[in-house]
């Protein structure tokens, strides 16, 4: 793959991307014919699609427009703030979820739990081992 | 005041509506523009729905100690100094002139006053109205198409640039090289921006793709800012990871930030 280490230097970010494309095509088209539609999926994967509740897709665009950002961005930063806090454990789904009927996930979402997140934010783990405890003694 | 001639030695290569499209963009975006057509096809004027008039001719006779610059309102915050057939021996007066090479630096530093950035759209040719354009401009911009004889004529306008410069001691610097008509689905196109961007780097601009819109626009007088804003060669193609890249709305930030 083409990168800004690449023989051909220290390029203009939008030139690198279109020779970046143009490669990873060229490579496409040399696959076998079972190979190459395999690569195209992987290619399209970059682009990931998670449903999102009307709520939240609306304080993103408000976000972005106040901050002059695009929502990928403002989602990307919103999300890195809370994966960290996850990993912390400054933040845990207690009482968020119930129990899935699907055998693909364990748990599903509770109804308004996204606009109970936004308006009262997430319990800590330390608080939901407390609960726990309270409830056991 | 900041000057960058448009120019490419090769026809074809999308200067005039590179100018054009520069100039107004940099008029929308509050820059008191001129553009200084001194091609003999007049295409500026056309461009921008005005009539082709006989403004570098006058030029000359001006230098001369003869009458006035003729400069021509095309928008708000962009005029334009025109060229029509009369170029061509205008041209011809010029040859006989001391310092004819100075016309343009004389007539820059005569509007100075009145303008943040002015352009000139250099012909496909190389004569008098070319060199002068390289000695007084600032900054030199490079439109070519991505085939191999475009970018020949690359390498020449840099070539005369550096011989302007050893001679006069004094000429624009390169300030980039746009490709235009950028089609992906041609493997020649991709080969040749690979070249292109292995011999100049950096300097290689963002690309703009190959518009239809783009072509339509001058017959209506109107600039791709009137006509399409929306259009790929304004906002680009969409690359692998969804973004947009290329046009002319990302090379104006470019040629911004470059002056800065």
């Amino acid at each position: 793959m083409m990168t800004r280490r690449d023989p051909l230097g220290d390029l203009d970010p939008a030139v690198n991307s279109v020779l970046t494309d143009a490669a990873r095509k060229q490579r496409i088209r040399q696959m076998p014919k079972s190979e190459q539609a395999r690569a195209r999926r992987e290619a399209a994967r970059k682009r990931i699609i998670y449903e999102i509740p009307e709520v939240i897709q609306d304080a993103i665009a408000e976000i972005a427009q106040r901050e002059g950002m695009s929502p990928s961005s403002v989602v990307s930063l919103l999300l890195a703030e809370g994966i960290r806090s996850y990993r912390a454990k400054r933040a845990s789904f207690y009482g968020l979820r119930r129990a899935s009927r699907s055998p693909r996930y364990e748990w599903v979402l509770q109804e308004g739990a996204v606009e109970s997140v936004l308006h009262n934010g997430l319990t800590s783990e330390i608080e939901e081992t407390e609960r726990n405890k309270a409830l056991w003694t | 005041m900041l000057s960058i001639a448009i120019a490419n030695q090769k026809g074809g290569t999308g200067k005039t509506t590179t100018a054009v499209s520069l100039a107004h963009r940099f008029a929308l975006d509050g820059y008191r523009s001129l553009l200084v057509d001194i091609d003999v096809q007049g295409h500026v004027a056309v461009a921008l729905g005005l009539e082709k008039q006989p403004g570098v001719y006058q030029a000359v006779q001006w230098f001369q100690g003869v009458g006035n610059l003729l400069i021509v309102k095309a928008r708000e915050r962009l005029d334009i100094l025109p060229s029509d057939k009369t170029t061509e021996p205008a041209k011809r007066v010029l040859a006989g002139l001391d310092f004819r090479e100075r016309i343009l630096e004389e007539v820059l530093n005569e509007v100075r006053d009145r303008y943040d950035v002015a352009f000139v759209d250099c012909a496909p040719s190389v004569d008098v109205l070319h060199v002068a354009a390289l000695v007084a401009a600032d900054y030199l911009l490079v439109p070519t198409r991505l085939d191999h004889l475009a970018i020949d004529g690359v390498s020449e306008v840099i070539g005369s640039l550096a011989e302007i410069r050893r001679k006069s001691g004094k000429g624009a610097t390169l300030l980039g090289i746009i490709p235009t008509f950028l089609d992906r689905q041609t493997n020649e196109t991709v080969v040749q921006l690979q070249a292109l961007a292995k011999r100049f780097g950096r300097l290689v601009l963002p690309p703009v793709p190959v518009d239809t819109r783009l072509r339509e626009c001058p017959a209506y007088g109107q600039t791709i800012w009137e006509y399409a804003p929306h259009s790929r060669s304004v906002t680009g193609i969409v690359n692998g990871s969804g973004k947009s890249v290329g046009g002319y709305l990302q090379i104006t930030e470019r040629i911004k930030e470059a002056l800065r």
